[in-house]
């Protein structure tokens, strides 16, 4: 009997990757204007192959059993986890078959070239879907347009979520919420799940529509207007410019700064905002506190340590940068390769901390990091109380319970130490493949802005990268996303299926 | 001046407040773990989750140097016991709530100053309000 619920569970997991791999298919129908408008025709049976692969896997895999049982937590997690896992390589065809078209033109540079390898094509869909924005790409103003429009579109879908998408769309066997929770959600923002959704894809549409029309304002022309509204309010990070936004004038530099800021914000925060016109909203709880004063604190730091390190930065790219960092955007306005030790230090601990919980960013998030540093003034506080004094743990405004107060520090400490053994584990690995040219602290900046889903790199993330620094950076994507207990739970299956067995 | 209550009704809100607007410094006991949450919601002072029979429970609250000890259950055994306490500490005013009109004068003969049957006080305001010449 335990025998066939558990191959009950597996079908409904099945079933409802089903309905995940739908999400690459359809995205490829829907770029297929770009790709006849920009007369890129070599892209077209890159999309077709896309959308008819993921569409048949999906449907075969939805159609193979019409099960309606509804399955358990650690199922939902384990169906998030592998459908994050299967929908950015259905997303690496188009990448990959353009880049090997035969009829490619002739007059394209050798950016695209490098998509001929899979791993490259496979690490750019996993830091598209993931919102990251490290790419394996010299130069993103010399791709064809199909196939920026393909990275920008991957990163703003992966931004608010493949799942988001999936349960404002379709109704999936598994409980919904299970699954909004395994995407690494909680917030809701109305009193259903399927209201929540809804009202997070208006707030995203809205707000991409006006940072396109912002970038278009301060100077960016349409292409580079909408690529980079998408990818900047998904906290994504592609850039279809060369070297991303170091070229622009200031007037695009404060609105990507405003945008990547913006994109750093919790919904439920922005619906506050757009509903009732409460601008107080965004700095109401602690965790949108933790982000005004971090903002600022940290680029006057920042800012500071290249004046001491004697190095000429100017104040627009300090607070750029910083900004990029904290709402794991990406964007940059200046290498950060030749910033010395600690300015890198510092940059990488702003990217674990990330942006809000409840965003599109990623890291440990503002929520974890502020309970936290309320745990280490609890702790002593602790220490000074008499016996039957009450202790006062205060968190946005409100007195909680002694238990409810111990399960969230719990919860964030969990996590922050899982985000960091992942972390440790990947600068193990980068750091023991020799790379010429990177020391450490290259390495930890770059294995930090893959878990927390940045962008910025240091170089690392190269084509000459060997594959096994890249499978390592593309896991650390990946677990990063899924704020890792639901990637961890999915490989952890085979061990148990295999204790199971004895 | 450093005040004491003891109980978390609905007038030690009213009572924390004033005290708090005049600048005097506040400490509540309360058995109920709810209520005491209640009060520290809404106010900044410390709070004692504790019965006052348990022993050493005032002078945890540092009645040694307490002004006065405020006593505002709806139980008289229990205010008694804070006041009985309270001047075997010596605390210069003893201020309590009273249900039993009866018990009145037992207490005023310990030195406690008394308020007695609240619910006749606001009755008696009511009643002044009314304009009686019409």
């Amino acid at each position: 009997m335990g025998i066939s619920k558990n191959s009950q569970s597996i079908r409904t997991v099945l079933r409802d990757i089903g309905l995940l791999l739908h999400v690459p298919g359809v995205m490829a129908l829907v770029s297929l204007p770009v790709c006849w408008l920009s007369g890129e025709t070599y892209a077209l049976v890159p999309l077709l192959t896309c959308a008819i692969a993921s569409l048949a896997v999906g449907q075969l895999l939805y159609r193979q059993t019409k099960s309606q049982a509804s399955n358990r937590i650690p199922y939902a997690m384990a169906t998030a986890a592998l459908g994050w896992l299967l929908v950015p390589l259905f997303a690496s065809i188009p990448l990959l078959m353009t880049a090997n078209a035969p009829n490619l033109a002739p007059d394209l540079s050798t950016t695209i070239l490098m998509f001929q390898n899979p791993w490259n094509s496979i690490f750019e869909a996993f830091s598209g879907f993931t919102s990251t924005g490290l790419s394996m790409a010299f130069n993103y103003s010399e791709l064809p347009h199909t196939i920026q429009w393909w990275r920008s579109l991957m990163e703003w879908v992966g931004g608010v979520g493949v799942i988001v998408l999936v349960i404002s769309l379709l109704e999936p066997t598994t409980e919904p919420y299970q699954l909004y929770n395994a995407e690494g959600r909680s917030q809701r923002i109305g009193l259903t799940l399927s209201q929540t959704v809804k009202r997070i894809w208006w707030i995203y549409v809205i707000y991409t529509i006006g940072s396109i029309l912002l970038f278009r304002i301060v100077g960016m022309n349409w292409w580079e207007a909408l690529n980079h509204g998408m990818t900047g309010i998904a906290t994504g990070g592609f850039s279809v410019s060369e070297s991303s936004i170091a070229n622009y004038g200031i007037a695009v530099k404060l609105a990507v700064i405003l945008v990547m800021t913006l994109g750093a914000i919790s919904f439920s925060a922005h619906y506050e905002v757009l509903r009732y016109r409460k601008l107080s909203a965004f700095w109401a709880d602690n965790q949108h506190q933790a982000l005004w004063i971090l903002l600022s604190l940290g680029t006057i730091l920042l800012w500071g340590f290249h004046r001491l390190a004697n190095r000429d930065v100017a104040f627009i790219d300090v607070l750029f940068q910083w900004s990029s960092a904290l709402g794991t955007c990406g964007f940059s306005t200046v290498s950060v390769s030749d910033w010395d030790g600690g300015a890198k230090l510092l940059m990488t601990l702003i990217m674990a901390i990330g942006g809000a919980a409840g965003s599109t960013a990623g890291g440990i998030k503002l929520s974890r990091f502020v309970i936290i540093f309320k745990a280490i003034v609890w702790r002593f506080r602790r220490v000074t109380l008499l016996p039957h004094e009450m202790m006062r743990y205060q968190l946005n405004g409100k007195i909680l319970k002694e238990a409810e107060a111990s399960r969230r520090v719990d919860a964030a400490a969990v996590l922050a130490i899982l985000w960091l053994s992942i972390s440790i584990t990947g600068v193990f690995i980068l750091q023991y493949l020799k790379l010429p040219n990177y020391n450490l602290s290259d390495v930890i900046f770059e294995v930090a802005s893959a878990t927390s889903g940045v962008g910025l790199s240091t170089g690392i993330t190269h084509p000459d990268l060997p594959w096994l620094g890249k499978l390592t950076l593309i896991l650390l994507m990946w677990m990063g996303r899924l704020e890792i207990i639901s990637a961890l739970l999915l490989l952890s299956l085979p061990l148990k299926i295999l204790a199971n067995r004895k | 001046m450093y005040l004491i209550i003891v109980g978390a009704g609905a007038v030690t809100k009213q009572l924390i407040s004033t005290a708090k607007e005049q600048g005097h410094k506040v400490a509540v006991i309360e058995k109920n773990p709810q209520r005491a949450r209640d009060i520290m919601q809404e106010f900044d002072v410390n709070i004692f989750h504790a019965d006052i029979a348990e022993g050493k429970i005032l002078e945890e609250a540092g009645v040694t140097h307490a002004d006065a000890i405020i006593a505002t259950t709806n139980d008289d055994s229990v205010n008694l016991m804070a006041m009985v306490l309270g001047k075997q500490y010596g605390v210069k005013s003893l201020i309590t709530l009273l249900q039993e009109r009866e018990q009145q004068a037992m207490f005023e003969k310990l030195g406690i100053r008394v308020l007695s049957d609240p619910e006749k006080l606001i009755a008696q305001k009511l009643y002044s309000l009314i304009d009686l010449e019409k």
